[in-house]
């Protein structure tokens, strides 16, 4: 191959990247496709990796022992809250636990257990963790993924052993959610450090160390009342119309070891 | 004078799969071990660094579509969420104009150190740049943190990425071809001034003792 050859395959690679970006700004990329693709592929190496990481840490600092034990803990809680029907961790309080339980029973969601395999850099400003559940475990693109503490993050891509979940400080992500106790509605922007919250009313009542919880979603992927995470500083005034306030996650995903997804009721 | 060999075509094979394969390891080492690093706000960008040392050491041919290749594993791979073809596009663009000034500046140690650093840089921020484009909201803070991390910590990581090279280089002849630097010092300099030519012609020059 000639010099003037690679040069010509090098102009024709980088204008491929440029027409699959412009698709996939219009929607009409094949990303999704792709994407499933190579989570196929990839997957297993990540699940492999993700196993001896954790083996050689728990080799490391003695903890297999305790790490087993509260795994099983951890599943004990996870099915007695299901069976509970309060399968979302992270209830805000208990006026609305009351509620979240009711409506958890009447909808029904199966928490789906899966470790954190993989994860973006800091410096790719796209918050994203890969985690070990797929489409053969009832995963699928737009369910929430919890963790002990409230909400991680959506369900983005899928591929039948990995899903790739976007995390609320994600800047693709876009959350409808409630403020409490006030009960005003906003919605949750990331902005790839963290999250920033805006109400729909301008004027509404938002004071630092309120909750923020989920609407949910008209479709039952998402269910309400989860815990997005907490207000720690507000913009702005009242009177100020682009007034926002930056929320603390309920979960760190930097440490973050293990998450369940929200698989409703009838999704085998 | 003569001209060094072109490599063969199994040798150009050779070298493409071989480092298609590094890439993808790394990318898997990358999103697998080091991001699980306890390092908050920044962890070591393997594959940056290891496509800006190709680029530096077989030219901006090589380095570019080893950055496509590399920035293509990045768009796709778990757990990638960005624009499809984002990082395909900033890393082959970034690696063949840091070959390009690589190849024409011949920089020294030092320099190439600080090149490697700032085209790192270079690269989160166009990146960033990019995401804002299409329509991405990133914060501003959150970009400078990043770009400025990914420069200091390819700063770390170049001397392992370009010191190990001369060793190589002693060993083999200089080769030329596509996907090898183009050596456009070799072309308007004489051969007695290049690597090997110019022990030889300091080893034969008289000095002013043995007149």
């Amino acid at each position: 191959m000639s010099a003037r050859t690679a040069r010509g395959v090098l102009a024709a690679v980088l204008a491929v990247a440029a027409m699959l970006l412009l698709l996939e700004v219009r929607g009409a990329g094949p990303g999704d496709a792709l994407r499933g693709l190579a989570g196929a592929v990839a997957g297993p190496p990540e699940r492999a990796v993700a196993w001896l990481r954790q083996s050689a840490a728990d080799r490391f600092t003695g903890a297999a022992e305790e790490r087993a034990r509260a795994e099983a803990l951890e599943r004990e809680l996870a099915e007695a809250r299901a069976a509970a029907g309060a399968a979302a961790l992270g209830v805000a309080d208990e006026r609305h636990a009351q509620a979240l339980a009711q409506a958890l029973t009447l909808t029904g969601y199966r928490p789906v257990t899966a470790r954190v395999v993989a994860r973006t850099v800091p410096q790719d400003l796209l918050g994203a963790l890969a985690v070990s559940a797929g489409s053969r475990h009832g995963v699928a693109a737009g369910m929430a993924a919890v963790g002990l503490s409230g909400v991680v993050g959506f369900v983005d891509t899928v591929s039948p052993g990995v899903s790739t979940l976007r995390l609320t400080t994600d800047p693709a992500t876009r959350l409808a959610v409630r403020v409490l106790p006030s009960g005003e509605l906003g919605v949750v922007r990331g902005t790839g450090s963290e999250a920033r919250l805006t109400l729909l009313d301008p004027l509404g009542a938002m004071t630092v160390t309120d909750r923020v919880v989920t609407v949910g979603t008209a479709d039952g992927l998402v269910p309400a009342d989860l815990l997005v995470g907490t207000v720690t500083a507000i913009d702005g005034s009242a009177a100020d119309l682009s007034r926002a306030a930056s929320v603390e996650p309920a979960t760190d995903a930097s440490t973050l070891d293990r998450v369940a997804v929200l698989v409703p009721a009838g999704v085998s | 004078m003569s001209r060094p060999p072109q490599p063969t075509p199994a040798q150009q094979v050779r070298f493409a799969v071989g480092t298609a394969i590094g890439i993808a390891v790394l990318v898997l080492a990358e999103v697998t071990l080091v991001a699980f690093l306890p390092t908050r706000w920044a962890v070591p960008d393997l594959v940056t660094v290891a496509v800006l040392a190709v680029a530096h050491h077989r030219g901006p041919v090589a380095g570019g579509l080893t950055g496509a290749w590399a920035g293509a594993m990045l768009d796709l791979v778990p757990p990638a969420g960005g624009p499809l073809g984002a990082w395909m596009l900033v890393l082959g663009s970034v690696a063949a104009v840091h070959g390009r000034v690589v190849a024409t500046r011949r920089p020294g140690p030092l320099l190439s150190l600080v090149l490697l650093a700032l085209a790192a840089a270079a690269a989160c921020a166009a990146h960033a740049g990019l995401l804002w484009f299409v329509g991405v909201p990133v914060a501003a803070p959150a970009v400078a943190r990043a770009v400025l991390a990914s420069g200091l910590w390819a700063l770390l990581l170049a001397p392992l990425a370009l010191l190990a090279r001369p060793r190589r280089r002693s060993r083999r002849r200089p080769r030329r071809g596509p996907l090898h630097r183009e050596d456009a010092v070799s072309r308007s300099v004489p051969a007695s001034v290049t690597a090997g030519g110019l022990t030889a012609a300091h080893a034969s020059r008289p000095t002013g003792g043995q007149r």
